[in-house]
């Protein structure tokens, strides 16, 4: 049964996240009107999709454990199938999704469908867009009329500088990470800037961090994925497997809450370690060594070499049949 | 047994409440310097502190209120001796239900504290921050002046500085050793120079005096020329001395005012009563100071009768005392250097159907006035003429007008106009002022700042959401604020609710009192809540930023109150499933 209830609570998740990344990337197009929006959405799904899997299944699995403590089959079975059914969902996920959706092996921010300027700029309404303040009295087919920019944190009064820059015809070239200002007889501006609405759907920094290394984690796997399928293989394997060793912490104390939120901290701490080796540690030693490709699995070996510790504490010193025997009182 | 179930909860939440309030106050004393970009000075930094201990304090209560909950059901709320001294649970609703009630008025207290306090709290932070940079700024100015040789200029920023900053002794001293310096300096020079100047009375300036213009205004009066008579009454009162005077001059004035307002229009020449109608209408406008109302009138009706005397007489007069309306450079200085509104930036129409778009820096009121610092402003029609650029360093709010002609307090007829930098000042008809479609109350809120947003409270938001539309402001900005402020009490009570059953159902099994180790895990649940918090949050932006922009704000409103409606149910039901043992 573990295999089919992982499946199930990995259905949920991964729709769930899938759901609201769409309502995302949906809110961010939303201005350049209907046609565009079916467009960027089937665009990006695939690529969504892909980059939400992996942590679907570390999440699944954090859930999965909750029915393993409650109710402990075979503590063989039990870490095997979880094990098992994970890393397949992973690397055929990966796969499925790579090979037989379009598009699935980009990254969103290299869409190749034409951006529209109404993506960053509405008519009639100031628009700040990081840096510069922008607005445009009337805006049709990337060319805007009446343009007014605004460099922020300007004053009329510094240096006899204008606030305002008005300009009577500006040529708009959006691209997915921004626009170029195109005035007449005037230099071009290049303006870095997320969609307009973003602000509607930007998350708090703090959860910023986690996406990030969520992203970095993505990254790696599919750069593994596209160089060396073993090493995917490794990497996949690894972090299934630290997850599920990881699962030691729901039966540590006799207080299940505690156990709970340290399951979520390891889960947390999991994406951090991730990325502290990729950024920090990996750099570091590529200094003092030579460019090897053992170096580039070191995170794979790490995640392993915490698992077997995790398995070993969990094989020697844990209880499997704690909650029936501590909570149950079986 | 209730109460003491109570008891237990509100002894948890309280030290959790305490000793997470201590943290914060701790953080603010090492980092409140640090806020804003510039240093906050001594008088504001007390006040700064507390408000910044505070306002982490409530953003962070969903989070805390959730942890709390959660420890006391999950490590408190446990076993009770039977008689046969074995341990058992006590029943659950035995527990839970008391707390209810708790839990109902602590979502009350957040919901007073999270859109009456923390908006207020937010306003005081911004002008602590505002005030501290002008006071700092002054000071540097002060120093360059004094380097320059310009120790009159530098007391003066040091005035306005301890106007700012009062009781500062050490900026006091160094004002007070200026102005030793000063005087010293004058003593050698020549001394009785000229006295400034005083603006001189504009009707003393005609040549005649009052005598002449009682004369003036009873003749009038009995030409029936009600307007004149007002008129010379009216000047005759502001120079007219004897008892005598006044009194007759105060009655033609009356009389005439009763008599412009009774006289009813025949209907014989319609032109006539047309014009009779307009110029009733701006003499009153003209009688109860609205002058700038009274010279578009006038202005409006001398395109069409430029030889009507009365129509060209209160033109003049309503020029005059538009000029009158200007503002003092000093004053403004003085009155800007205090909080207020900041990064005011809108779209205003013009009657002539010309866009203008206004920047203004600051905005502060204070006994009924409304001063702006740098304005910047700039007209376009739709074929892309640019009408006018200016920058004016002051403004002020009259009768709903930018008036941007500065007066010089100390030189008379001194005017320190905007500087234009496309077109001129015929383009600012009366005197460099532009009607603003935005009442003053709304001026304040048409603001990009989305920090300022922060101090907008609930009935604000409400209210400015349907205006700000009109003068190029993003809605959205205003709807999705509103949606979210709305949404955390809600969170607070059902995350409250959920709490318990999870705290419950994951409560600790430990025979005896818990482990001390058990104890010191506790400061790791509020940041893992929090987190998870913050996950819950997003999840519901998205959905609600996702209706607000597909159905509207109002569909967005009632999902938002369904969703949260089901979500209580379904936290009630938790609770409701929750086994006693």
């Amino acid at each position: 049964m573990l295999p089919v209830i992982f499946l199930l609570i990995f259905l949920v998740v991964f729709l769930l996240i899938a759901g609201l990344g769409t309502l995302k990337s949906w809110g961010e197009c939303f201005s350049e009107g209907s046609n565009t929006l079916v467009e960027a959405i089937s665009h990006n799904l695939p690529v969504r999709l892909l980059q939400i899997l992996p942590v679907s299944i570390l999440i699944s699995l954090v859930a999965l454990f909750i029915r393993i403590l409650i109710k402990p089959g075979s503590r063989f079975l039990s870490f095997l199938f979880p094990l098992g059914t994970a890393f397949a969902v992973l690397i055929f996920g990966y796969y499925f999704l790579n090979e037989t959706l379009p598009h699935a092996g980009t990254l969103p921010h290299a869409e190749k469908t034409a951006v529209k300027a109404e993506r960053f700029l509405l008519p009639g309404k100031f628009i700040d867009l990081g840096g510069y303040t922008v607005y445009a009295e009337s805006l049709q087919d990337g060319e805007a009329a009446n343009f007014i920019l605004m460099e922020d944190g300007k004053s009329g009064t510094e240096n006899e500088q204008k606030k305002f820059n008005f300009y009577s015809r500006v040529e708009i070239n959006a691209g997915a990470q921004g626009i170029t200002l195109y005035p007449s007889n005037e230099k071009e501006v290049e303006i870095n800037v997320r969609p307009v609405y973003s602000f509607i759907f930007q998350e708090d920094p703090l959860l910023n961090s986690f996406f990030r290394d969520i992203g970095l984690l993505n990254a790696e796997l599919a750069r593994q994925y596209h160089n060396s399928r073993t090493g995917f293989l490794i990497l996949s394997f690894s972090l299934v497997f630290f997850c599920v060793a990881s699962s030691v912490f729901m039966r540590i104390s006799k207080w299940p809450l505690l156990n709970f939120m340290i399951g979520l901290l390891i889960l947390r701490g999991m994406f951090s370690l991730f990325r502290l080796l990729k950024t920090e540690i990996i750099l570091e030693l590529k200094k003092v060594l030579a460019e090897s490709s053992l170096i580039d699995s070191l995170p794979a070996m790490i995640f392993l070499f915490f698992g077997l510790v995790l398995l070993l504490i969990d094989l020697v010193f844990v209880d499997y049949n704690f909650w029936k025997r501590e909570i149950q009182g079986g | 047994m209730g109460n003491s179930k109570t008891l237990r909860l509100i002894q948890v939440l309280f030290i959790l409440y305490l000793i997470f309030f201590l943290f914060c106050l701790a953080y603010s004393v090492f980092t409140y310097n640090n806020d804003g970009g510039s240093t906050i000075i001594r008088k504001v930094a007390f006040g700064y502190i507390w408000r910044k201990a505070l306002i982490l304090f409530i953003d962070c209560l969903i989070p805390l209120q959730a942890s709390g909950v959660l420890i006391s059901y999950s490590l408190f709320f446990k076993f009770k001796s039977k008689q046969g001294g074995a341990s058992a649970y006590l029943p659950f609703h035995k527990l839970a239900n008391p707390n209810l009630t708790l839990l109902l008025l602590l979502t009350l207290i957040y919901t007073v504290l999270l859109s009456g306090f923390l908006p207020l709290f937010n306003r005081k932070q911004s002008e602590a921050e505002y005030v501290s940079r002008v006071a700092f700024d002054l000071l540097r100015e002060a120093e360059i002046e004094k380097k320059e040789g310009t120790t009159e200029q530098a007391i003066k920023l040091l005035d306005i500085y301890l106007s700012i900053d009062k009781g500062n002794e050490e900026i006091a001293r160094r004002r007070d050793s200026y102005s030793v310096e000063m005087v010293e300096d004058n003593r050698e020079k020549q001394t009785g120079e000229a006295e400034e100047s005083v603006l001189p009375s504009r009707v003393a300036a005609s040549g005649l005096d009052a005598s002449d213009l009682i004369e003036k205004a009873r003749e009038y009066y009995a030409g029936e020329d009600y307007f004149s008579a007002h008129y010379y009454a009216a000047l005759t009162l502001e120079i007219a001395t004897a008892r005598s005077l006044i009194i007759a001059a105060r009655k033609i004035e009356t009389d005439a005012l009763k008599e412009i307002s009774s006289i009813l229009p025949t209907g014989a020449d319609k032109e006539a009563e047309k014009l009779f109608l307009k110029k009733k209408e701006g003499f009153l406008a003209f009688t109860e100071e609205r002058f700038f109302d009274a010279y578009y009138i006038f202005k409006e009706l001398e395109e069409h009768y430029p030889r009507d005397p009365d129509v060209l007489m209160y033109l003049e007069k309503s020029k005059e005392k538009l000029k009158e309306e200007s503002f003092f450079t000093e004053e403004a200085e003085k009155v800007v250097a205090l909080p207020g509104k900041e990064g005011i930036l809108f779209r205003n129409e013009s009657a002539e159907g010309r866009v203008e778009i206004i920047a203004i820096e600051r905005m502060v009121e204070l006994s009924g006035d409304v001063f702006f610092k740098d304005v910047e402003v700039i007209s376009f029609d739709s074929s892309g003429e640019i009408n006018y650029h200016l920058h004016a360093p002051y403004g002020k709010l009259v009768n709903n007008h930018l008036n941007m002609n500065a007066m010089d307090r100390f030189q008379a007829g001194k005017s320190s106009p905007p500087d234009y930098w496309q077109g001129a000042e015929s383009d600012l008809l009366p005197l460099h002022s532009i009607k603003l479609n935005p009442d003053r109350e709304l001026l304040s809120r048409l603001s990009m700042d989305s920090q300022d947003m922060r101090g907008w409270d609930l009935m604000s938001l409400w209210q400015a959401r349907e205006e700000i539309e009109t003068f190029g402001l993003v809605t959205e900005k205003l709807d999705i604020t509103l949606l979210l402020t709305l949404l955390k009490p809600f969170l607070f009570l059902i995350l409250s609710l959920i709490s318990v059953s999870l705290g419950w159902s994951l409560r600790a099994r430990y025979p005896a009192r818990p482990p001390i180790i058990a104890f010191l895990f506790i400061p790791m649940f509020p940041p893992v809540v929090f987190f998870l918090v913050m996950v819950i949050s997003y999840g519901h932006k998205l959905l609600l930023g996702f209706l607000l922009l597909s159905l509207g704000f109002w569909p967005a409103l009632i999902t938002l109150c369904i969703l949260e409606s089901v979500l209580l149910m379904v936290s009630l039901l938790t609770l409701a499933a929750q086994k006693s043992e």
